[in-house]
């Protein structure tokens, strides 16, 4: 296991193997895997900002894509910092919209600069460190993060402004957690191939979660011989990025059932995956998990194995039509990168012994 | 009226050290003429002091010769044709009066105006050298009004007397001029399609056989070899005609050299003419042309419209013919320095006055990388196909169509306009719905429902940042592409080439 396959005629995507074109093609891939059994087309799916691309990523890192070309490393750089702007940028909107007023006299000043002009090379500026850091340490910036599900925000702020000092510097350098830390939204389908021993391949698809992204869904449905559905456990509190009025845990119920219950994935190994359960430990502790679920025993509410066992109750529930011994559910953070190699070592398993019994 | 029928009439021109290959009753007439009206005014002394190069020369005068011709019942056209029946024959001028006289200056003011503006175009070359629009045309801005000069000069009354060596010379320089600038031409189309020859390269030898192709000193020895090789095919199709005393015309030469440069051209036009359609003619020769090629291709066409000029006013006799011939002549010389480089020195000028005057607002303005790569056609299909490959079309039609609009004129976006961007692109479940965030889909939906021109800037205020999130995570992975790989490495050559 571990040899990232290539397309043949990419002979310097050795390094940073990446989807290219060509092997996209939903037609010219279907024909080929409905014959030959020997690849395993694995697709990871769920709504926006459930972790689909963060998995994506650290399976991409644990089977030896690296950052090694200096260009990729200036793109990521500016991927980073893009984070941070954008991340300051709403947190400073949202105490206009929540009315919460920033304190200190030179942070709204900060804010300012960060609505109307701050751009990404600014911030190799080290002076720039100090100012962000005492704008997210000003007491009204940190009263709208405490209100957060309020508004749209990355979970990746609180890690991105406590790294400012490297961030802001002109030597920074990004490493592997900050790759998988940067929040892109992803738009369309993208793969990867590797080598799973038995002379097999697996192919992992990515797909954007958002409404509009999961129309693009149904051209990998025919080709399918696993699914991975993605669900985050610290979204109960939050409303959608594409509907601002939408509670997600609804949303993502909704998507698992109309996912689950096709007729095309009958025959198919189904993994839910419960994502981020280090941030929903962190959230029960200081918000009220019952408030959101009418169903739920209010005394058992700081117990994170009873909240995860009530969530995963309600979505199997959804399931109609698929045979449950072909349903497997797990919990998973991936922004560990540990927990997301055992996980996915794990799921992996579990596919290729369905694969077998098939 | 007289000047003209002398020339054409003219009888005899000889040589003080004989008569040449001249028939028997033609010597027999010269000798009676000399032995009759020696000393007589009617036979006249070249002027030296005007012709300080010239040999002395003796010239029979028109009436003389008609006298003789009536008596004689004998014409002695065949001499003329070898020497006198010349467009540029000097020697005519040496029998005319006051006439003659002004149109030997007017014919000689204006060979001398080409070359001074020759020498003047290399002064305003210098300013310019080390601009892109200069060094996309490789040799040819350097080579070509050298040969346009010199071939000139060859055509003025100081220079050789012998027209056989002056069409020899004129042939050279003509073919050495179509030979650079065609290789050039050659050259550039080449690196142009870079892209379309690379992605089709499958084995590394190949890609190092385009590698050498568009090096540079392959240019410049390239556009070299291919003027002398061109030249020397000319001299072996001219010569016989030469030996031969036959007149050969240039003319022929010109035409063939324009008839490649209009050839090419319009194939230019029939290949881009739905752009030309959609964008306007200015457009495609600014916009989608920043060095100004097809400008030179237009001159080709002019070079080739005052041949036919020339070519129809000789058929005829008028009043100043030499005058009409010569300046028409000149024109196509003034349009050869335009080839040669005269468009990119007005390009390069015009550019910088622009730049000066716009220096304040360029430094606002920043585009991504990815915008500007937008820009390029190439890329475009590129990111396009890649888009769609990976299911998210919509961002890059999107951006395309916000693109369209902007270049129209009118910033306020119509009703109709609106709806169709609405219901294709912003609308839930519409056919290319862009993922967009909460907040910016409400606004949209809001000036939806107001059914009122909305302004461009507006939208694109909206949009636009997401838009180009939304793009650069496409580009991002095309990046990582052996598509995009091949696309880079031929934009660097371009760029480097001054070819985009």
């Amino acid at each position: 296991m571990g040899n990232i396959v290539v397309s043949p005629h990419d002979k310097e995507g050795q390094h940073h193997m990446m989807a290219t074109p060509t092997s996209n093609n939903p037609n010219g891939g279907s024909a080929a895997t409905a014959k030959n059994k020997s690849e395993i087309t694995v697709l990871l799916l769920g709504a926006g900002e459930s972790g689909k691309s963060t998995l994506f990523k650290q399976v991409q890192f644990f089977h030896g894509v690296g950052i090694t070309h200096d260009q990729e490393r200036i793109e990521l750089i500016e991927i980073v910092r893009l984070n941070v702007l954008e991340n300051a940028k709403n947190l400073v909107a949202a105490t206009q919209h929540l009315n919460i007023p920033i304190e200190q006299p030179e942070n709204r000043e900060t804010a300012k600069l960060i609505i109307n002009s701050l751009n990404t090379n600014d911030l190799e500026d080290p002076s720039w460190s100090k100012r962000l850091y005492s704008l997210w340490k000003d007491a009204g910036i940190q009263k709208a993060y405490e209100n957060r599900e309020k508004f749209q925000l990355y979970d990746s702020t609180e890690y991105l402004f406590e790294n400012l000092d490297r961030i802001c510097s002109d030597k920074y350098v990004p490493t592997v957690v900050d790759v998988i830390r940067t929040r892109t939204k992803t738009i369309g389908i993208t793969d990867m191939k590797f080598d799973v021993g038995d002379g097999k391949q697996l192919r992992l698809v990515d797909v954007g979660g958002q409404r509009n992204e999961r129309r693009k869904w149904i051209h990998f449905f025919n080709t399918v011989d696993a699914v991975v559905f993605l669900t985050s456990l610290s979204e109960f509190d939050l409303n959608l990025y594409e509907d601002n009025g939408y509670w997600r845990v609804k949303e993502s119920l909704r998507v698992f059932n109309e996912v689950v219950n096709n007729a095309l994935f009958y025959k198919v190994p189904f993994v839910l995956l419960f994502n981020k359960r280090d941030l929903f430990e962190k959230k029960i502790a200081t918000k009220s998990f019952s408030k959101y679920f009418s169903g739920f025993n209010e005394a058992e509410e700081k117990n994170p194995v009873a909240c995860i066992e009530y969530m995963t109750k309600l979505f199997l529930n959804e399931i109609t039509e698929h045979p449950l011994d072909t349903v497997s559910v797990k919990t998973l953070s991936a922004i560990d990168h540990d927990n997301s190699k055992q996980v996915f070592e794990e799921v992996k398993q579990f596919i290729m012994t369905q694969q077998h019994r098939e | 009226m007289k000047y003209f029928e002398i020339k054409r009439n003219i009888g005899y021109m000889f040589y003080q050290n004989g008569f040449g290959n001249i028939s028997g009753y033609q010597k027999e007439f010269l000798t009676y003429y000399l032995n009759q009206f020696n000393d007589i005014p009617l036979v006249r002394k070249h002027n030296a002091l005007f012709y300080p190069f010239s040999s002395e020369k003796y010239v029979l005068d028109y009436e003389l010769q008609s006298q003789y011709y009536y008596n004689q019942s004998t014409s002695f056209m065949t001499i003329n044709e070898m020497y006198c029946y010349e467009k540029f024959s000097d020697e005519y001028n040496v029998c005319s009066n006051e006439v003659d006289r002004n149109a030997e200056i007017v014919y000689e003011s204006v060979i001398w105006a080409t070359v001074i503006i020759g020498f003047l175009f290399y002064l305003a070359l210098l300013t310019v050298c080390k601009t892109k629009s200069v060094k996309r045309r490789l040799t040819a801005p350097y080579a070509l009004p050298i040969l346009i000069i010199v071939f000139n000069i060859s055509f003025t009354s100081y220079t050789l007397s012998c027209r056989s060596v002056n069409y020899v010379l004129s042939i050279c320089f003509l073919s050495a001029i179509v030979g650079i600038y065609g290789f050039s031409l050659i050259r550039f189309s080449y690196l142009r399609y870079l892209y379309l020859f690379l992605s089709k390269a499958k084995s590394e030898t190949t890609i190092k056989i385009h590698k050498f192709l568009v090096s540079s000193w392959f240019g410049i020895i390239g556009s070299f070899v291919s003027g002398f090789t061109y030249a020397c095919i000319w001299m072996i199709i001219c010569i016989p005609y030469i030996v031969d005393q036959k007149q050969y015309s240039l003319q022929a030469e010109l035409n063939i050299m324009n008839n490649i440069g209009s050839l090419i051209i319009l194939i230019d036009i029939a290949l881009n003419w739905k752009k030309i359609k959609d964008k306007g003619l200015l457009n495609f020769l600014s916009f989608e042309d920043p060095f100004g090629l097809r400008i030179d291709l237009i001159y080709f066409l002019c070079i080739m419209l005052i041949t036919i000029v020339i070519a129809i006013c000789s058929q005829f006799t008028y009043d100043y013919e030499e005058v009409v011939t010569s300046v028409l002549s000149s024109l196509a010389c003034l349009c050869t320095y335009g080839l040669g480089g005269g468009t990119a020195i007005v390009l390069e000028w015009r550019r910088f006055i622009l730049k000066r005057r716009n220096a304040v607002s360029d430094n606002i303005k920043q585009e991504s990388r990815l915008e500007e790569l937008m820009k390029d056609d190439t890329f475009k299909e590129l990111f396009k196909m890649y888009c769609a490959k990976e299911f998210s079309l919509e961002n890059a039609l999107l951006y395309e169509e916000l693109e369209n609009l902007k270049e129209k004129d009118d910033v306020l976006v119509t009703v109709e306009t609106f709806k169709h961007l609405f219901e294709t692109y912003f609308q839930s479940l519409s056919k290319y719905e862009v993922n967009l965030p909460s907040p910016a889909k409400k606004e949209l939906v809001s000036i939806y429902e107001n059914q009122q021109p909305v302004k461009l800037s507006l939208i694109r205020n909206i949009v636009t940042t997401e838009l180009m999130l939304n793009l650069n995570d496409t580009f991002e992975r095309l990046k990582e592409t052996s598509e995009f790989k091949k696309y880079s490495f031929s934009r660097d050559i371009q760029l480097k080439n001054s070819i985009v």
